[in-house]
């Protein structure tokens, strides 16, 4: 009579006590008797325990902070407002973000709209769609002409002790950096995304009030990053500037 | 002392935002350690932290006091993940996950030279083959796979937290592991 052997499915139920408990007493007699299943058996243990040194996810010292820092704007009103105040996930909000990451992947870093001279758009650049786009770009450029503000009083309060007013301002600008750099990731915009990260690190930071615990390091990254906000921020105006003139050229 | 989960939690259901903040302070670790596995990216895994303690505040109302907060939250945090692996499964439609030759291939190819398994073990070529191995599963092989292999979840628990039936849980189970094998087996 012909030998059943247990199939890796079988050893798989096996090792993660998952039989039923006929199946798996036949299966552990079979494997006391069966050199050759007991082998493959012996691989698969191995294969699952080199699985299990994959370390744990590092977490950072103050990851609870972080993560209430980043909370808290969003939990006034939550309890019944669905997905008006928080961005993540949202629906509406995704969409009209996404297509102004999609504006500033194509336009600003791509930098082939107003860069680069190419074909007349004629039609194009009248259309409503590219309206539209300008208003976000204009908005974009707001957002980041505030954090610059804020990074600005935040590079001198901080010389003083003197942070109050920028936290509340920081708390504020919170949910829309982090809107804007999820959807530049979405939009694998990771230039972008990775200036917003910064500096919705910063913004956690100074929302916490973690800041003060080391002030020059705090400063060191406050000073950097306003170096690249300014960069960014003015080669926005300039493009938008530079769109402006060339619609002004064309309707003349 | 520290409150327990329930008194905390029916202190945040009356709108202490202290409480609420316990919560978050009591569990966001854990919350990000499964996140991590589930979605093997950090920053997504900040995301689905978020999202989770989110839902769970506006669905407190709905908490059953004699329920156990944390698998509650557990459970939230798994559909969280789950929704984000979608939605990024979706954006990255073009970016195909590697088939079994390929891994097989890449074991092969660690393989060929002079270095002992037992070296390799314990070598990060090892940890470094794990994540690639698990960073090709499918988002459904990587759910039910995390939550059977790290978190000890039954495959029947699995099948409710995912909607999956049964055998579907399996079939993604068997197909991860297959996957490991193919990547590791050489090694080990």
């Amino acid at each position: 009579m012909s030998v059943i052997h247990l199939n890796d499915d079988d050893l798989v139920l096996h090792y993660y006590g998952e039989m039923d408990g006929e199946t798996e007493a036949g299966a552990s007699a079979h494997l006391s008797a069966c050199a050759a299943c007991r082998e493959r058996y012996a691989k698969l243990q191995r294969v699952l325990a080199a699985v299990e040194t994959l370390p744990e996810a590092a977490v950072d010292e103050g990851f609870e902070r972080m993560v209430w820092a980043r909370l808290e704007p969003a939990l006034d009103g939550r309890k019944n407002s669905g997905w008006s105040r928080w961005p993540t996930f949202s629906p509406v909000r995704l969409a009209w973000a996404a297509a102004l990451v999609a504006v500033v992947a194509s336009a600003f870093v791509a930098g082939r709209v107003w860069d680069r001279p190419g074909p007349e758009p004629a039609a194009a650049e009248a259309s409503a769609k590219d309206l539209r786009e300008r208003l976000l770009l204009v908005d974009l450029a707001d957002h980041l002409d505030r954090s610059q503000m804020l990074l600005v009083d935040l590079a001198s309060a901080r010389t003083s002790g003197e942070i109050g007013s920028e936290r509340a301002r920081a708390q504020d600008l919170l949910a829309s950096t982090r809107l804007y750099r999820q959807t530049a990731a979405s939009a694998g915009d990771t230039a972008l995304a990775d200036l917003l990260d910064e500096m919705e690190r910063v913004l956690v930071d100074v929302t916490a009030g973690a800041a003060a615990a080391d002030p020059d390091a705090s400063r060191q990254r406050v000073d950097s990053l306003l170096f690249k906000v300014r960069v960014v921020s003015s080669t926005l105006r300039e493009r938008q500037k530079a769109a402006f003139r060339m619609r002004a050229g064309q309707s003349s | 002392m520290t409150q327990s989960d329930t008194a905390t939690v029916a202190l945040a259901r009356g709108g202490d935002s202290e409480a609420f903040r316990a919560l978050v302070e009591r569990h966001s670790r854990a919350v990000y350690r499964l996140a991590v596995r589930m979605t093997g990216s950090p920053q997504d895994a900040e995301d689905v932290v978020q999202e989770t303690f989110l839902k769970a505040y506006k669905q407190l109302g709905r908490f059953e006091s004699r329920a156990n907060f944390g698998t509650w939250l557990h459970r939230i945090a798994v559909n969280c993940s789950i929704d984000l692996i979608r939605a990024r499964a979706h954006r990255e439609t073009g970016h195909d996950t590697p088939d079994l030759e390929e891994l097989g291939a890449a074991a092969d190819a660690g393989t060929r030279g002079h270095v002992s398994p037992e070296r390799l073990m314990l070598s990060a070529e090892v940890q470094a083959r794990v994540q690639a191995a698990m960073d090709g599963l499918s988002p459904m092989e990587r759910a039910a796979f995390a939550l059977r292999h790290f978190e000890g979840h039954s495959i029947d628990e699995i099948s409710r937290s995912l909607g999956l039936k049964t055998n579907a849980t399996k079939h993604s189970i068997f197909r991860a592991v297959r996957k490991m094998r193919i990547a590791l087996e050489p090694l080990v």
